[in-house]
């Protein structure tokens, strides 16, 4: 398999970069603390997030060109393939965060610097409503004991 | 939570709020709606039906889109509701008595809502009695269902259902869903509102009249014949003392409960409301698990619960659904459901003339809940038949108890009073508590014409306009005259009266019964019941 950075919208970015990945679990707005003191966690689902600083050599500019007008594109999303584990995940997201720097020089200048943020517009894993419910409330263990001074047990 | 509209169905929801209402104490008519923003360019109209459902497929709502705002071109903001606001804008007439069901009436009340349900454009409980006998005065669509729901003592459900559904308010709590804790945020709180120990209902009954007007009755032509409204009052209090001592009870007013078993059914179904009157509001998780109408255990804290009826449920929604929801508490002793039959029998002098008298058997049977104090006005009864008005006094003004906790059967007795045939009025015996003793007017009455008196030993009545009065002792055998203006005997001592009619008759005479007291010669007072002249025919 071919190394892949990532792409937007089945366009490949050709050179290495860093990628960083975050995910969140989404809580809807009726979470909250129950009359038992626990805390209740409605879960639209969890959604991936990439941050990605390119790197472009020299001369490959028409490529960034291209990339960079794509990326700030003013539309709600793009189809993104990422690195996921061991293989790739694809999903809709939406580029934020946007960032690069000019060095103007004599001799030709430069954009480099680039940075920006993918966030999936849809959970990559969610649980259906009847999955939820069957599911049920994650069990609370019992209250910690104290037994040892070295150790505490949960 | 999608929404079909038409045959389209709407997922992108942004957001979605949902308000379904009942009102279980049967005082209003409450207006379920849902409110929803749906991601689409389609033009959606109003009065089309929106049917919310959740993503089991579960119908949650089946209501009337009243609004839609298209002023974002994306977005259509739609309110939905369940139609009973449409019943304003009809006015139904005066349907006279009917002897008819429920079903039959109901027809033509909710038939606004046809468009949206079908029809019928609702469905009832079975366990709903059928037969009714009642009044219904002009009054609106929606005015009409609040009479008959509390009639009926029920309530109309529109949350999970495909039509309003007309469900039983039961006094107590017969299926209880207890909330676990854990689906109970932080924290339900408690709202105490004025207690009463005594709630009273005014139930109505309406008799054959003749066609003559009574000074003071309500008076309403049924099914072609005249017919006496005459209104009295069923009382439930917490205990004997209570009911003795409580001289303002709380009324439940605003309609008129037909009759008897409407009018003690309604007591017995919301006297929990009353006599405990506290209010639990708190949010719960639910997933279409606790409906307005349902009875529920909500905790308040780690040890303590409270149970009622929900009344208002509103939704909010995530993955799951939380609801804000308003409980009517009632208190454990009060809402067991245990209300027990009391067959009430009339009694009337078993002679020919009134043996053919005959009370519907669903208007002598009433519904109290066991272990509570009630007391029933007890009313004169009129009867009238070819010709002969009879009318019956009850021996007891009122009757009052403890109800058993077993159906037991209580007796009634009446004594016959007036009978009014031919223009002969004969008084038989009148009871010695005051009150309103209405009666009908006396046309063509002759002059000095005796009247038939029969003594029984309480005070007899008269009527006026008399010149004079002539009573007699009993015990010295003395005859007065009094003048015509006052009444007539004090309480057991007189054995017979005369009346001399003024020459020249009189067309009309309306009479009313009040308390007077005058001096008597030795000292001390005498009760006299008053009769007041009116002499024209409208009163």
């Amino acid at each position: 398999m071919n190394t892949l950075y990532f792409s937007c919208d089945d366009n490949e970015w050709p050179w290495p970069c860093d990628i960083n990945r975050a995910a969140d679990v989404r809580l809807s707005d009726i979470s909250g603390l129950m009359l038992d003191k626990s805390i209740f966690n409605d879960v639209y689902g969890t959604y991936l997030s990439y941050n990605v600083a390119l790197a472009v050599p020299p001369g490959s500019e028409s490529i960034y060109y291209s990339f960079y007008e794509l990326l700030s594109a003013p539309v709600e999303g793009h189809a993104f393939k990422f690195p996921y584990n061991g293989g790739r995940v694809q999903m809709a997201g939406l580029v934020s965060d946007l960032r690069d720097t000019y060095i103007p020089m004599t001799d030709g200048s430069y954009w480099r610097g680039c940075t920006f943020t993918i966030s999936s517009n849809h959970p990559t894993k969610y649980m259906s409503l009847d999955e939820v419910i069957t599911r049920g409330r994650t069990p609370i263990p019992e209250q910690a004991t104290y037994e040892d001074a070295d150790e505490r047990y949960y | 939570m999608k929404v079909v509209i038409g045959n389209k169905t709407y997922t992108e929801i942004r957001s979605l709020a949902f308000s379904p209402q009942v009102d279980v104490s049967l005082n209003t008519l409450p207006i379920g709606s849902f409110e929803v923003e749906i991601i689409t360019t389609d033009s959606i109209t109003d009065g089309n039906t929106a049917i919310l459902y959740d993503d089991l497929d579960n119908l949650w709502a089946k209501y009337r889109i009243s609004s839609v705002d298209h002023s974002d071109e994306k977005v259509a903001k739609i309110t939905a509701d369940n139609g009973l606001g449409l019943l304003d804008n009809t006015v139904l007439p005066d349907t006279g008595v009917y002897w008819d069901t429920i079903a039959n009436v109901l027809g033509d009340v909710l038939s606004p809502l046809e468009a949206t349900y079908g029809s019928p454009p609702y469905t009832i409980d079975p366990s709903i009695t059928a037969s009714f006998i009642g009044y219904l005065p002009e009054q609106t669509a929606r005015e009409r269902l609040q009479w008959l729901l509390l009639d009926m003592s029920a309530m109309i459900i529109t949350m999970g259902v495909e039509k309003p559904h007309i469900a039983p308010v039961e006094g107590g709590s017969k299926n209880v869903k207890t909330i676990p804790i854990k689906d109970t945020y932080y924290k339900p709180r408690r709202t105490f509102q004025k207690e009463t120990d005594t709630v009273s209902i005014t139930a109505y009954h309406y008799e054959k009249a003749n066609n003559r007007n009574d000074s003071g009755s309500e008076m309403v032509i049924l099914d072609g014949s005249l017919h006496i409204v005459k209104p009295y009052r069923i009382t439930l209090s917490k205990n004997i003392i209570t009911l003795a001592t409580d001289k303002n009870p709380t009324l439940i007013d605003g309609v008129k409960v037909m009759h008897d078993f409407s009018a003690s059914n309604a007591l017995t179904n919301l006297f929990p409301y009353y006599f405990s009157r506290s209010t639990v509001s708190g949010a719960v998780i639910n997933n279409d698990e606790y409906a307005p109408g349902d009875w529920v255990n909500i905790n308040m804290n780690d040890t303590e619960e409270a149970k009622g009826a929900i009344a208002s449920a509103s939704f909010s929604f995530g993955v799951q659904a939380k609801s804000d929801l308003e409980i009517l508490e009632t208190f454990s002793d009060q809402s067991e459901h245990r209300p027990y039959q009391m067959t009430t029998v009339f009694s009337f002098p078993g002679d020919s003339e009134t043996s053919a008298i005959q009370f519907t058997s669903e208007q002598n049977t009433l519904r109290f809940p066991a272990g509570f104090a009630y007391s029933i006005e007890n009313i004169f009864r009129h009867y009238y038949a070819d010709g002969i008005r009879y009318v019956f006094r009850p021996v007891n003004k009122v009757i009052s108890g403890m109800t058993p906790s077993a159906p037991t059967t209580k007796t009634i007795e009446y004594a016959k009073a007036v009978m009014l045939s031919n223009n002969v009025l004969t008084l038989i015996s009148v009871s010695d508590w005051a009150g309103f003793f209405n009666f009908y007017t006396i046309n063509g009455f002759s002059y000095n014409k005796d009247l038939d008196i029969q003594q029984d030993g309480s005070p007899v009545v008269f009527l006026s306009p008399v010149s004079y009065i002539k009573s007699k002792s009993i015990s010295s055998g003395t005859t007065r005259w009094w003048p015509a203006e006052y009444v007539i005997a004090q309480g057991g001592s007189e054995t017979s009266v005369d009346i001399a009619i003024p020459e020249g008759g009189v067309e009309h005479a309306f009479i009313n019964v009040n308390r007077l007291r005058t001096p008597v010669k030795g000292g001390g007072w005498a009760e006299w019941i008053v009769w007041n002249e009116k002499t024209t025919e409208n009163g």
